[in-house]
């Protein structure tokens, strides 16, 4: 039965929307893994969020057998990556775990920034490529274009790239006869000491974490002890098996070259993180499979119930959260204008806008989020060095020498008349043109030197819109830069609302103020005196507003017609105060928060 | 307590402000059939609520219907409703549409309130809310009425009008005050959706300036001993509305005629069919609701006088001896103070 030549493990990476779910699909649906009619829509994504968004968020892996044309049957693991440049680690682990990867290619859209990270990601795994040229159906689809694109950009050869369709169920079987053929065998020694590589892990309820891993060398089955080789944790094992499309299938050993799952009443996520090796605890393996990194957070924010009262409710689903999700990390913290709430640090802004949309929609959480901050490296004047994630926390002007903030290498993929509209986005957020290639004619890929800070206010949605979607965003992380940096305080009637600062660039301070004043104007309701929104660097003042005082609401008539109507406008009030926050004795309504986290009006 | 209020939707023209019920354009036949209506709406009030303590026609212009009509409906609410002694009559009538003869009969019928709709007595301001009458007009309807022994007179007069200044609104009540009338009511404008000042975007003194002029207002009705019993009614000593005051305490009231809604019986209902139930905490905050328009206020506990403890602080609220009224100022954002009540 185990015949490690047999064994063909690939994954499938692809820019988002070209695809990759839905192959996947296919080639679970051909093998019969799984009927049509099973297929909800694109199986490999588990969560509610995932389908809507589209995107792949946790990794999650299937086994199933193929008989292909040359008369074998072929156990095949394909395992799926996230497909988001927050989740790079992510994938990289997952990419490790394989011999080989299909490289979807949209027909329509040629080769996007995502396309290209994932593919120089695959080869930097030594992963042999099969690329595969999708949504040929289409009447806008350019096969050709698309191949030269692979070649002349990728530099591999396409001319045998299966045309397919996904959607439409056309040459699938090309997909799996080309990557039986291409994709070579795991190599390992299965009488070697043990060592398994650990590309996902999750929360079950019933089982505790459930672990998806490689074995590399030697053999794991039911009962061994086992030790997590960068962590230390030690665990007797309840449960191996393979993963179906539908059900874990429980089995005795998995050995060297096979993809499968163990479980061990694991209580805590942090013990068996992606990258890790599993060894064997009595006879460990003397070196880890390389490559270990502990996934770290780039971005941070605060995260509060809107309702103060629902703190313990927050705390709660934060913790369950991060059961799933240890690249999610929080702390508690207080803030005077919010109260009780969590500093939490997350991976990227899509993985931010992951965690609070499933707070709120899983958990059915009301929840105010500050703006997101980086991490910015500050000498003092007496030689100290503090690393700073959140503004509350940022030193006194006068304590300042220098300020260093984190910068990453952007690539952005656009069609070229795009291409000033791109570069005067990129200029605005203070980006440093590194160089711009045309690719195959009908699109360009510019390359920004970039501050981090400016990418996760509301870069991505500029992006889109200035170029009416067309254009891609990768980003790696690039190290850290001088820079000009102050503190930007926003005082409500004379008070400064802590939540409400934010470290910017100095040159771009008095925009940001005045834009801010503007939009907090535009969003407090009048009260019962006039109230100056004010922003202040280091206690001067920068930008001022002011709301008005109110001055009537009431409904000069009254009488039996009107009522209903009275009391509609007062459920409307009613609604309104329930999500109003008071500080001092100001009250700011959630929405003012959320409308300074977006100031690109285009 | 229960009240009867008769809709009459018709008037000689349709004021440019105006958002009721209520059309000039119709016959005689319309006329007959509104008449009918009523009657109808009456007879099937009169079985769910067999005594009415006060009776109310408005409208429109009740008048247009003509002085045989007029008594003809309230000859037959007294046929069939049991209407107490000295229960409060009231009719609404635009100055233009009586006269001295007109008032003895409605009088004699037994109107024993006239609500008059004087608006302003600037003819500037008449012609450009679009009044069928001037201010000479409306100083004769209120004496005549007098003359025909009408002992309780109520004037509307309106103000933040398009090109008003505060010396304006001071000559309206000054010359409204000569005439001595026992209640006032006092209206800003307001420029309604489907009104033809919503179409034309006719703008309205600035808020700064009706704010000024309300407080004006105040002062001079108050010096000349008029009581501020409601956020937009003032009165001689006793001279409330005692058909509003149910609306205001969370009375039953019950509408006959095209235009009119009704509360009776735990529901509240109209003539386009709509219908609520209204519970017994819905009952409550409207009791809040609305008891906060009038001045004498509500009665409350301390927890909920300390939820308004800023207004308070502030001088927009009073809380003493267990109740809770606003002042002239709080009348004025009592959205606000509600909201925060009811939260």
């Amino acid at each position: 039965m185990y015949d490690i030549k047999k064994i063909r493990n690939f994954s499938i990476v692809a820019h988002i929307d070209h695809g990759k779910s839905t192959l996947a699909d296919r080639l679970l649906e051909h093998t019969r893994a799984v009927s049509a009619r099973e297929v909800g829509e694109q199986m490999l994504d588990n969560m509610d969020l995932e389908k809507e968004r589209g995107i792949t968020i946790k990794a999650r892996a299937v086994r199933f057998d193929y008989q292909a044309d040359d008369g074998s049957t072929y156990s095949m693991n394909l395992i799926d990556t996230p497909g988001h440049v927050d989740f790079t680690y992510e994938v990289s682990r997952s990419l490790k775990a394989c011999e080989g990867a299909i490289l979807i290619v949209d027909a329509t859209q040629g080769i996007q920034a995502q396309t290209l990270a994932n593919a120089y990601l695959a080869i930097d795994n030594d992963l042999e490529i099969v690329p595969v040229i999708n949504k040929i159906d289409l009447p806008s689809a350019d096969i050709q274009g698309a191949k030269d694109e692979l070649e002349e950009i990728i530099g591999i050869p396409a001319d045998n790239a299966p045309e397919i369709s996904a959607k439409m169920g056309i040459n699938i079987k090309d997909v799996l006869e080309r990557v039986v053929a291409d994709v070579p065998a795991p190599t390992g020694d299965v009488n070697a000491p043990l060592k398994a590589l650990i590309f996902d892990s999750f929360y079950d309820s019933y089982k505790g974490v459930i672990v998806y891993f490689r074995v590399n060398e030697g053999s794991i089955g039911v009962g061994d002890k086992v030790k997590m080789f960068h962590t230390g944790a030690v665990f007797e094992l309840v449960e191996v098996g393979t993963m179906s499309a539908f059900s874990l299938e429980p089995r005795d050993r998995l050995y060297a070259g096979e993809v499968g799952y163990l479980t061990a009443s694991i209580k805590n996520i942090a013990d068996t993180k992606v990258g890790d090796t599993i060894v064997s605890a009595d006879d460990p393996a003397p070196a880890p499979l390389p490559g270990f990194k502990k996934a770290m957070p780039m971005v941070f924010a605060g995260i509060y119930p809107a309702d103060g009262a629902k703190y313990g409710d927050l705390k709660d689903a934060i913790e369950k959260l991060q059961l799933n999700d240890a690249s999610f990390v929080f702390e508690p913290e207080t803030s005077i204008a919010l109260g009780f709430g969590f500093r939490c640090g997350f991976l990227g802004l899509l993985h931010m806008d992951v965690i609070e949309e499933r707070l709120e929609r899983e958990f059915n959480l009301d929840l105010i989020t500050t703006a997101p901050s980086v991490i910015y490296e500050i000498t003092l004047k007496n030689g100290q060095v503090v690393m700073i994630d959140n503004p509350t926390n940022y030193p006194a002007p006068e304590e300042i020498e220098s300020t260093r903030e984190p910068m990453v290498k952007a690539s952005i993929i656009t069609p070229p008349e795009y291409v000033g509209a791109v570069m005067e986005l990129c200029q605005d957020r203070r980006g440093n043109f590194i160089d711009m290639k045309y690719i195959h004619t009908d699109r360009a890929e510019l390359h920004y030197d970039m501050p981090l800070n400016e990418i996760v206010y509301d870069f991505f949605d500029s992006l889109k819109s200035r170029t009416r979607g067309y254009a891609s965003l990768d980003y790696e992380p690039n190290g850290y830069q001088q820079s000009k940096l102050v503190k930007l305080d926003i005082l409500l009637n004379g008070d400064i609302i802590d939540a409400l600062s934010f470290i910017v660039h100095a040159d771009k301070a008095y925009a940001r103020a005045r834009k801010i004043c503007e939009k907090l104007k535009d969003h407090i309701p009048r009260q019962l005196f006039e109230i100056p929104v004010q922003a202040a660097i280091g206690g001067k003042i920068i930008a001022r507003e002011t709301v008005k005082a109110m001055r009537k609401d009431v409904l000069a008539k009254c009488y039996g017609g009107d009522i209903t109507r009275k009391k509609k406008l007062l459920e409307k009030q009613k609604e309104g105060k329930k999500r109003m926050r008071t500080f001092g004795t100001v009250e700011v309504p959630q929405e003012a928060f959320m409308a300074v986290l977006k100031l690109d009006d285009e | 307590m229960s009240s009867i209020y008769v809709h009459i939707p018709f008037c000689v023209n349709k004021c440019p402000y105006c958002a009721f019920v209520s059309s000039d354009n119709f016959d005689d036949d319309e006329l007959d059939f509104e008449y009918q209506r009523v009657k109808t709406d009456m007879l099937y009030a009169s079985h769910l609520r067999p005594v009415a303590e006060t009776v109310y026609f408005g409208g429109g212009t009740p008048p247009v219907i003509g002085i045989s009509r007029l008594t003809g409906l309230l000859q037959y609410a007294r046929e069939i409703f049991e209407i107490p002694v000295g229960a409060e009559i009231t009719c609404e009538v635009n100055p233009k549409t009586v006269n001295y003869e007109f008032l003895k009969q409605m009088k004699e019928a037994g109107f024993n309130r006239l609500s008059i709709g004087v608006q302003s007595l600037n003819d500037e301001s008449l012609k450009i809310l679009g009044r069928i009458h001037d201010a000479e007009d409306a100083v004769k309807a209120f004496k005549e009425a007098r003359k025909a022994g009408f002992d309780n007179i109520s004037c509307d007069l309106m103000f933040a009008l398009p090109n008003q200044t505060l010396e304006m609104v001071e000559a309206d009540v000054r010359k409204m005050l000569e005439l001595q009338p026992d209640h006032i009511s006092l209206y800003p404008l307001s420029i309604e959706h489907g009104t033809f000042f919503y179409a034309a975007n006719v703008q309205k003194a600035d808020e700064n300036t009706e704010y000024a002029m309300y407080k004006l207002i105040c002062h001079l009705l108050k010096e000349a001993g008029y009581i501020h019993y409601e956020v937009s009614n003032y009165c001689l000593p006793g001279k409330e509305s005692r058909h509003n005051i149910n609306y205001w305490k969370g009375g039953e009231y019950i509408g006959c005629g095209h235009g009119s809604h009704s509360y009776a019986a735990g529901y509240r209902f109209n003539y386009t069919g709509y219908m609520e139930h209204i519970t017994e905490k819905d009952a409550a905050e409207e009791k809040i609701m609305l008891g906060l328009r009038l001045a004498e206020g509500i009665e409350a506990d301390e927890e909920t006088a300390e939820k308004v403890k800023k207004y308070i602080d502030a001088g927009y609220a009073e809380y003493a001896d267990g109740r809770l009224r606003l002042t002239e100022d709080g009348f004025w954002i009592s959205n606000a103070i509600i909201g925060d009540i009811l939260v």
